[in-house]
This record gives structure tokens, sequence and C-alpha cells, in this order.
């Protein structure tokens, strides 16, 4: 068998299984882009939104690059952290949207959890890729 | 000097076997859980930040079965010597992929064998990735020039 025939099936065999991973509902239809988790919010969606942007990366990521008007959240000292948030949406209400580096870091998504509680009555947000996924809207 | 009609020793043979079934399990290994989490894969790919959320998504859903399939193929005869050459070409990507991101000092999961957090485990060692990436090319490609060889003797023959 030729070199070319063997990745011709090669090929129909990987489209076979992405169609398989498609009908058993094992992937979602790639073409939607990435689903989006309760509580997410796409960077495209918030840019150039009014919100109060909470940064939870390591202070040395923060004081490197952040989104414009972040509040730095130590991820280490929530309770402190929280007083400085608690301040600023309460001088300003607005939604409050939080974001880590990226989206394996689970720090943003469990912030925002916690913030839930800690604020009820604000709107709360966990940026969905985080600090990547914002530079690569950009 | 032709080696038309001589046999490989049972040591080659042998070495050959492990060769490919060392490459099988851990493709096949690495494909599974990416296969069974596309999602979760995704977003591993977009942390490499190398390509776009779309991009990412078509990723994960073709590439953990183009390994699966290569790694089965490495011991079917009618895809041996293609799934050899698309594993060596996906190893290379790999190390280019780990590369970049460790000088770029990103810290991200993996994602090599459904590790697709960083979260309670410790930093990605991407000096271990290269190696491992290093080695199993070695391997491929000792099984790509023994395919490769093989066909050409049944050619001549």
């Amino acid at each position: 068998m030729s070199l070319l025939r063997e990745f011709f099936l090669l090929g129909i065999l990987v489209l076979a299984g992405a169609i398989v991973s498609l009908f058993l509902g094992w992937a979602s239809h790639p073409w939607h882009g990435l689903p989006i988790k309760p509580g997410e919010i796409r960077a495209e969606d918030v840019r150039g939104l009014d919100v109060l942007w909470l940064d939870a990366r390591p202070e040395s990521a923060y004081a490197k690059a952040h989104i414009k008007s972040a509040l730095w959240f130590n991820p280490e000292d929530p309770e402190a952290a929280l007083l400085l948030a608690a301040d600023a949406w309460l001088t300003d209400p607005k939604p409050i949207v939080i974001y880590c580096a990226s989206e394996s870091c689970a720090t943003s998504g469990e912030l925002a959890e916690w913030l839930r509680i800690q604020l009820p009555d604000a709107e709360i947000y966990n940026l969905q890729g985080g600090w990547a996924a914002w530079q690569k809207s950009e | 000097m032709a080696k038309i009609g001589v046999s490989p020793t049972r040591s080659e043979r042998l070495g050959l076997l492990a060769a490919r079934l060392v490459l099988t399990a851990v493709f096949a290994t690495a494909a599974i859980p990416k296969i069974l989490n596309p999602t979760d894969f995704a977003v591993v790919i977009l942390n490499y930040q190398v390509c776009g959320t779309y991009t990412s998504v078509w990723i994960a859903l073709f590439l953990p079965w183009l390994e699966l399939v290569c790694a089965i193929g490495l011991f079917a005869p009618a895809l041996r010597r293609a799934s050899g050459l698309v594993l060596a070409g996906l190893l290379i990507v790999f190390i280019l992929l780990h590369g970049q991101a460790w000088a770029r000092g990103l810290e991200i999961a993996c994602g090599c064998f459904g590790d697709f957090t960083t979260l309670d485990r410790p930093k990605t060692n991407y000096a271990w990735l290269l190696l491992r990436n290093a080695l199993l090319l070695a391997t491929c490609w000792l099984v790509i020039m023994k395919d490769l060889r093989n066909q050409q003797q049944v050619r001549v023959a």
C-alpha cells in the first residue's frame, strides 16, 4: 500500500472517531467555540463594559501587567482583599469580574464562588480563560 | 550492501516489538482522557497561547483520535508507516510547544495524560517533558526506519 493511501486511511479513521465523539455527546460542536460554564463570562463579551475588575494572580504578575483599573485581589489573603473589593463595589456598584492567569488556574472560579457568598447583592463573574484569554482577545 | 533476504534477528524483532508497544501504550493512554474530556483539553491547548479558542476546540476534537488511531496503527500493516511518521511529527510539535511554554515561563498544565489543571499538582516540569518526548521521538524514529527499510526490501524482492 502506498504511503499516500496509508495517510488517507488514517484521515478517514480519525474523521470517523471525531464523528463518534460528536454523536455520543463527548464533544460539543466545535463551531460553537468553547462551552461556557455557569458564572463565567467570555473576554469578548465583557470587553468595553463598565465592570469592577479583580485580578487574582500573584502580585508579581499583577505588577507586570493587568487589565486597566483592575484591583489586585490577593488570593492568599481573601479576607483583606474582600475589604478593598467591597469598598470599591459599594462606592460604585457594578458587575464584578474576577480573573486569574489562565483557564487551568482555578483560583478565580473558587474566589468568584466565595465572593458570591460574601457579596450576595453583587453580580459576579469569572473571566473564562483568565488573563491569557484577555490577551488573546485583544 | 543490500540486505535482501537477511531476516532480522530475534533480539531485533523483540526490540522493535517493545518499541511499538511502548509507543502504542503511551499514545493510547494519552488519547483516551482527551477523547472523553475534549472541553478540558481545549482549555489546555488554549493555555499554550499559540492559537485561538476556535482552533483549540477543533484540535481538541481531532488530535486525540489521531493519537489513538496512530497508536493502534503501529501494529496494522496497512497503517504502520504513516502512523509512525505522524507520531514523530506530533512529538516534534509537542517538543516545540513545551519549549516555547518553558521559554515564556507559562505555568500551565501539560494536558499530556489527562492532567488538565495545575491545581493541587506540582509545577510543570518542562525539562522532563522535553526529555521524555525526545526519547519517544528516538523510539519512533527507530520504528519508522525499520518499517521503511522493510518496505524497500519487499519491493526489491
